[in-house]
């Protein structure tokens, strides 16, 4: 039904209605700002990212293809929108060594209070996210942020299932690895 | 042999779970691999219900899903803050995204308003063009620069839209496979502007064919001249001619191509842009590659066997096709790892066509290459990274050095490889199992005459090997990810690996006929198993040599048992010592042991007793002793002198040797299928971790539940009514929670977590009369409860319907359905009776 309205709204859209459009922003804007949170964990980043990823959307409407569900590829869009936006700061992921540092310590040190050292342990997974390549992040951040199954994360990210799967588990396993390697370091 | 085709169905096991915990048999091996999509819920029924008749049976997977849900509770937590800030965008987002599009919108309409004005200078008439010429000035003049590039770049379409930034992926590496279908006319200009960022090596690929039929347009053709052969940051432009061919052509544009299309076709061109290249097969694994330039463009292909940088470079002229082989060699001396510092690599070129030049240069010499004839040399490189998985060489090419050109490579890798198990000596082991896991299942297969077995390598991703022990020789474990493409691996099996040690009393008299067993420590875990059924008993000098052990597992511990003559009632005298693996002759330190007499206890009754015993290392041990009071009510049990003791009773855990005559206990750590699945934890990070007893049983009557922790402690939760119990996070990993409910049935589920320490919170219940009701109209046998509290939301109470019995519920609102009846609502109060009426 929803995906049915999508189209709908598209066909208007194509037909020059901005009004539908605003709708498509109205219904589809937090999935993507949640994305984009998720991608580049600032509000103002993930804001200017939305913004973006609806002018592309939009800029890109004589071309969708009305048989086809809109959220996939509005969350493709985003998702590249956000790869955009990482590249251009990829110095911050330095900053980012520095604070799992300081975290590894609070992981192993049996002293620290226990919701300091829960904390520490949730956000030492965080940082750890953050460090995975875009491409074994992105699945992540569909499942457990946006609660997409396989099978939209594939569509989302125009691959297939089994390649979302490998990637899922691929990043699983460095996180773990990276994990000890932290406590280990510290 | 079957060969295990396409991509794997489910998500590949954790493979260091796999290294630490090899599966035990066949069904373990398929079982790891569908774990992680069972916690994902993204199994069908028929798998699903496979994973939870298998892990209710082994203890070994039970463990592995708690560590596979372990897993996905950090990654949910992780996710936390984003689930909830995902709904916190500021309501004037929206405005300013209309407002964006709006101004976008304008801009459009602008640029068509141009476009129209551009068409109208030229059918139009002298008097028309002045207009124009005119309105353009003045535009101009007032415009300015800006008017005057869009003028200059009357293109239909800005390839600025996302789907061309997809496209542009590829240069970072991206599997994506992106198409997209731009429209355009004649005169229309496709311009990749500076919008577009190709990273090192970064390639754009542009096709023109026909429109919907696909047939050839009259009159078109791609002219590849001055295209960029795609080295970083370079420019190309490509542009239509005369003959297009009926594959369309293939352009490889650099950053700031432009591609212009020339007369109006009879037909609408489509551009299709699109990633050809999955993977870039440079500075990468060993196999072979089909590399082909198209479209008259010369190229060059740098190859990287290793750290020391470019081994080779392969210069092509226009239309060159070539098959690129790269093989590792090998040595048995270094195994059994993929690749490795220093190894040897071998790369051959053969030259299939060419109707240009090809010319392959190593560092100052070059070499022209000759088609049909194979250029081959030997380098050095480290494969390890490289060959892992399709994952990582994708993070390897992004590391491709700036300037090199990439053509268009058709990547074609074969599937079979070889694995050959070794001896020592180098020689060939027949007749070793080799089991290898991967996530489409479990495959067996045994060495030939040469000590070699052909191995599937169709499955990208992890592949686990283990040869179990055969003979003398004890197995390596190696772990195969990607397979080499043609190449072939040995698994070196050390002969003889083994443990030497020597059992002596406590006064340094060498103790004869002990049995010696060894223990598998699971570091995880921290428990220690009994390794296979290994068995020696020491000589009369009280040595002891153990054979034919796994030299991958990790460390062991050797338990030494004493016979005692029978007269001293053949009691087992327990020595527990901690021997690394492989160790040269080690010295058993003996423990003292006593045989403890338990009087009290009810004739027959079954008693459960948990020894904790520290270890050599800081590790302690735990063993359990399970007794059946004999005629007298008593029963014996010998333990280690210096250990600690619990028994098990519904009165708790006993310290010390005065237990109480306590309910007799089935089987501690039993779990029934349903009931294992029925204790739900919540993936919510509050400091009390909420977990629900909400079976049937768990809410008639009382019992006990007990807490298990890593290092054996067992610690109860209280002999009371235990619904809606709240447990936080041990500080040690893992813990179980065992429920045993006064029926005898016992519910039991093993946690794991890494901080918190052990906190316990009985909710309080109260009691809730049953109505009497004969007949239950739908045949329904029981009753839900439902919490209508909101911090209790998640909680579901379901009970059996007996008329008129009495059944506990955690205190709260409830909407109470079932046994056929119109739901109705109902508080509970701590400590008070109330009546259920539908």
């Amino acid at each position: 039904m929803r995906s049915e309205l999508d189209q709908e709204l598209m066909r208007e859209v194509q037909r020059g209605d901005l009004a539908a459009f605003e709708q498509i922003v109205e219904r589809h804007h937090a999935t993507v700002y949640g994305l984009a949170f998720s991608m580049l964990r600032s509000r103002e980043d993930a804001e200017e990212t939305t913004q973006d990823t609806f002018v592309k959307l939009f800029r890109a409407r004589d071309s969708f293809d009305l048989s086809r569900r809109l959220e996939p590829w509005l969350l493709r869009i985003a998702g590249n929108t956000c790869r955009d936006q990482l590249r251009r700061r990829k110095v911050e992921r330095r900053v980012v060594a520095t604070e799992a540092d300081q975290l590894a310590h609070l992981l192993v040190d049996d002293s620290a209070p226990v919701a300091e050292r829960r904390e520490a342990t949730r956000q030492a997974v965080r940082l750890e996210v953050d460090r995975l390549s875009d491409r074994l992040r992105m699945p992540l951040v569909l499942r457990y942020v946006e609660g997409l199954n396989n099978q939209q994360i594939a569509d989302a990210l125009g691959i297939s299932v089994s390649n979302v799967k490998v990637r899922m588990a691929r990043a699983k396993d460095l996180l773990q690895g990276r994990l000890e390697k932290l406590k280990e370091g510290a | 042999m079957s060969q295990f085709q396409g991509s794997p169905k489910h998500q590949p096991p954790n493979r260091r779970d796999l290294e630490k915990h090899p599966p035990a048999g066949p069904d373990c091996g398929l079982i790891r691999g569908l774990l992680r999509d069972f916690v994902d819920h993204d199994l069908d029924d028929r798998l699903r219900s496979r994973v939870e008749e298998h892990v209710h049976a082994c203890r070994s997977c039970s463990l592995a899903l708690a560590r596979a849900e372990h897993e996905a509770l950090l990654l949910s937590d992780a996710f936390a803050d984003e689930r909830t800030r995902a709904g916190q965008a500021r309501p004037r987002l929206v405005t300013q995204i209309v407002d964006a599009v709006r101004r976008e919108e304008i801009v459009e309409s602008d640029h068509r308003r141009e476009r129209r004005a551009r068409r109208n200078l030229r059918p139009a008439g002298v008097a028309a063009s002045v207009v124009a010429v005119v309105g353009i000035s003045f535009a101009l003049a007032l415009g300015g620069q800006w008017w005057s590039q869009r003028f200059e770049e009357p293109a239909v379409f800005r390839v600025e839209t996302a789907a061309f930034a997809e496209r542009l992926e590829f240069a970072e590496n991206d599997l994506t496979s992106v198409r997209r279908v731009v429209p355009l006319r004649a005169d229309d200009q496709l311009s990749i502007g500076s919008q577009v960022q190709t990273g090192e090596g970064g390639e754009l690929s542009l096709s023109v064919w026909s429109n919907e039929s696909g047939a050839r347009p009259q009159g078109r053709s791609v002219g590849p001249a001055g295209t960029g052969s795609a080295a970083a940051g370079s420019a190309g432009n490509g542009s239509l001619g005369n003959g297009l061919g009926a594959d369309g052509f293939r352009v490889n544009l650099g950053a700031d191509s432009r591609l212009v299309i020339g007369d109006a076709p009879a037909d609408p061109l489509r551009v299709r842009s699109e990633s050809e290249v999955e993977r870039r097969p440079w500075q990468l694994s060993a196999g072979e590659f089909h590399i082909s330039s198209r479209g008259g463009q010369a190229g060059s292909i740098a190859i990287e066997l290793g750290p020391n940088g470019r081994a080779g470079e392969l210069q092509f002229g226009g239309g060159v096709e070539a098959w690129l082989s790269l093989e590792s060699v090998r040595r048995p001396d270094r195994l059994p790892t993929v690749g490795g510092s220093g190894e040897e690599i071998r790369a051959r070129v053969e030259l299939l066509s060419s109707d240009g030049t090809a010319i392959l240069r190593r560092g100052a010499e070059s070499q022209p290459l000759v088609v049909g004839r194979t250029v081959e040399w030997v380098g050095r490189g480290e494969l390890d990274e490289t060959l892992a998985s399709t994952e990582e060489l994708l993070e390897s090419s992004a590391r491709l050095p700036e300037g090199v050109a990439v053509l268009e490579p058709e990547v074609r890798v074969e599937t079979s490889a070889e694995l050959q198990v070794v001896g020592a000596a180098g020689e060939a082991v027949v007749g070793v199992r080799v089991e290898i896991v991967t996530s489409e299942g479990f495959q067996r297969l045994e060495t030939d005459s040469e000590g070699r077995v052909a191995l599937p390598s169709g499955e990208r991703g992890l592949v686990g090997i283990t040869a179990p022990s055969g003979g003398d020789y004890a197995s390596q474990l190696a772990e195969l990810r990607s397979l080499p493409a043609r190449g072939s691996m040995t698994l070196q099996l050390a002969a003889e690996q083994g443990i030497r040690g020597r059992v002596l009393e406590s006064d340094g008299q060498a103790m004869s006929e002990a049995i010696v067993v060894p223990m598998v420590v699971d570091e995880l875990f921290e428990r220690v198993e009994r390794w296979g059924d290994h068995l020696v008993v020491t000589d009369p000098q009280g040595n002891f040599e153990l054979r034919g052990l796994p030299a991958e597992l990790g460390p062991y511990q050797v338990l030494a048992v004493e016979i005692v003559p029978m007269d001293a009632g053949a009691r087992k005298r327990p020595f527990l010592a901690r021997i690394e693996r492989q160790a040269e002759r080690q010295t058993i330190q003996r423990f003292a042991s006593e045989v403890r007499r338990f009087p009290d206890f009810d004739p027959g009754e079954q008693v459960l007793l948990v020894e904790t015993i520290p270890g050599l290392s800081s590790r302690t041990i735990v063993v359990e002793h399970e007794a059946v009071a004999g005629v007298d009510g008593s029963f014996e049990v010998e333990v280690c002198a210096s250990g600690s003791l619990r028994i098990v009773s519904s009165a708790g855990p006993i310290e010390g040797d005065k237990p109480r005559v306590g309910r007799v206990l089935t089987r501690l750590g039993m779990r029934s299928g349903s009931r294992f699945e029925s204790l739900v934890a919540s993936a919510n990070v509050e400091d009390l971790q909420p977990v629900y007893l909400n079976t049937p049983a768990s809410l008639v009557g009382r019992g006990v539940v007990l807490l298990e922790r890593a290092d054996g402690r067992l610690q109860t939760l209280g002999a009371t009514d235990f619904a809606g119990l709240r447990v936080a996070r041990p500080d040690d990993l893992p813990f179980s929670l065992t429920a045993v409910f006064d029926d005898g049935s016992i519910a039991r589920r093993l946690f794991e977590d890494e901080t918190g320490e052990l906190e316990l919170e009985i909710q309080r219940v109260g009691e809730v009369l049953l109505p009497k009701m004969p007949d239950l109209g739908d045949g329904s046998q029981w009753l839900r409860f439902r919490s209508l509290d909101e911090d209790q939301a998640s909680l579901e109470v379901v009970v059996p319907f007996t008329a008129g019995a009495a059944v506990s519920v955690p205190e709260g609102r409830y909407q109470v359905s079932g046994a056929g009846q119109s739901p109705t609502e109902l508080e509970v109060k701590p400590g008070v009776r109330v009546e259920l009426e539908f």
